[in-house]
């Protein structure tokens, strides 16, 4: 995904999981709340 | 078979999580460590075999979710990642199945919080998380509370293993309700049983294991420890210590005194 280079993300799009294969196709509308996570420290 | 007989594997078998084998039984969190250097020591110190993660937003300048992978990557451990932070049904879904895509593993601690001030476990939207991802195939290791109906009904959904609270989240005050807590040991006797949340002093984590739960999983008790290396090395031995004392069968408490040197012989009687 353009500017994260190599890391690894996952992704969502108004509050539902996009799989990365499925992005590339993934047309968004105005308006839609996307999400963009990597792994974090976490207990 | 006699007691006297009951062979060493006894003591040294292993906890089995859904279809996998650990020889340790404590769970360790990788949150709020003064250095990542630091927790990773302490990880090793701790001797964990099962290290808690999350997803957050990325910052695409500072990329701190690839140095963290990196690191952690170099533990050797299985990762299990959590839902922390989520608050509905939809938010603990959508979350499992960005970390099943993340840290490639069906395994889900599942989180879901009623309230900011508690963090308490949502017992209804736990529910209807767990039945709705381990209907898709998820693990899921959900975080509860001594509650038997709903502790029944997460069994029924397709969870093999339940993860009670001790105390809230990140406040060490051990175990508040022990009654409860051996009540839900006595209940589901064949269920994988994880303290997790509110331990803070390793005396804590053998309590928990001298009851004949199965495992602890603690974070803030060892991050935030004047020396996270050394805490996490008591936590293990403590969890240990707990573990062979259960197995070893404790003595049964007493009322009234009963003197341990014998009385026949005893002079100037």
């Amino acid at each position: 995904m353009e500017g994260f280079g190599e890391t690894k993300i996952a992704t969502a799009i108004n509050g539902t999981f996009v799989p990365a294969n499925a992005r590339d196709t993934q047309i968004l509308k105005t308006d839609d709340k996307i999400e963009i996570v990597t792994p974090r420290q976490g207990g | 078979m006699n007691i006297i007989d009951k062979p060493d594997s006894a003591t040294t078998a292993p906890l089995k999580l859904y279809d996998q084998e650990f020889n340790s039984r404590l769970l360790l969190g990788t949150a709020g460590y003064p250095s990542p250097q630091i927790m990773s020591a302490a990880a090793g110190s701790a001797r964990a075999e099962i290290l808690t993660v999350s997803l957050r937003r990325e910052n695409v300048r500072e990329k701190s979710g690839q140095k963290f992978i990196e690191l952690i990557s170099t533990l050797n451990v299985k990762l299990l990642p959590n839902t922390a932070g989520c608050n509905t049904v939809k938010e603990a879904v959508t979350t499992a199945e960005m970390a099943r895509e993340l840290f490639d593993t069906p395994w889900i601690k599942l989180e879901v919080i009623a309230n900011n001030d508690t963090l308490q476990p949502d017992l209804l939207g736990l529910l209807g998380a767990a039945r709705v991802l381990s209907r898709d195939g998820f693990k899921v290791l959900p975080y509860c509370t001594e509650d038997l109906s709903i502790a029944e009904k997460l069994l029924e959904a397709g969870c093999e293993v339940l993860m009670p609270w001790g105390a809230p989240i990140g406040t060490g005050r051990g175990l508040r309700n022990p009654d409860a807590l051996k009540t839900m040991r006595a209940y589901f006797p064949d269920t994988p049983l994880i303290i997790d949340a509110g331990l803070g002093a390793p005396s804590h984590a053998t309590q928990a294991m001298e009851m004949g739960f199965d495992a602890v999983l603690l974070n803030t008790a060892v991050a935030k420890a004047q020396d996270p290396v050394q805490m996490a090395r008591a936590f293990a031995d403590a969890t240990d210590a707990g573990r062979i004392a259960y197995l070893a069968g404790l003595m049964e408490p007493r009322d009234m005194a009963m003197p341990s040197t014998p009385v026949p012989g005893t002079p100037f009687i």
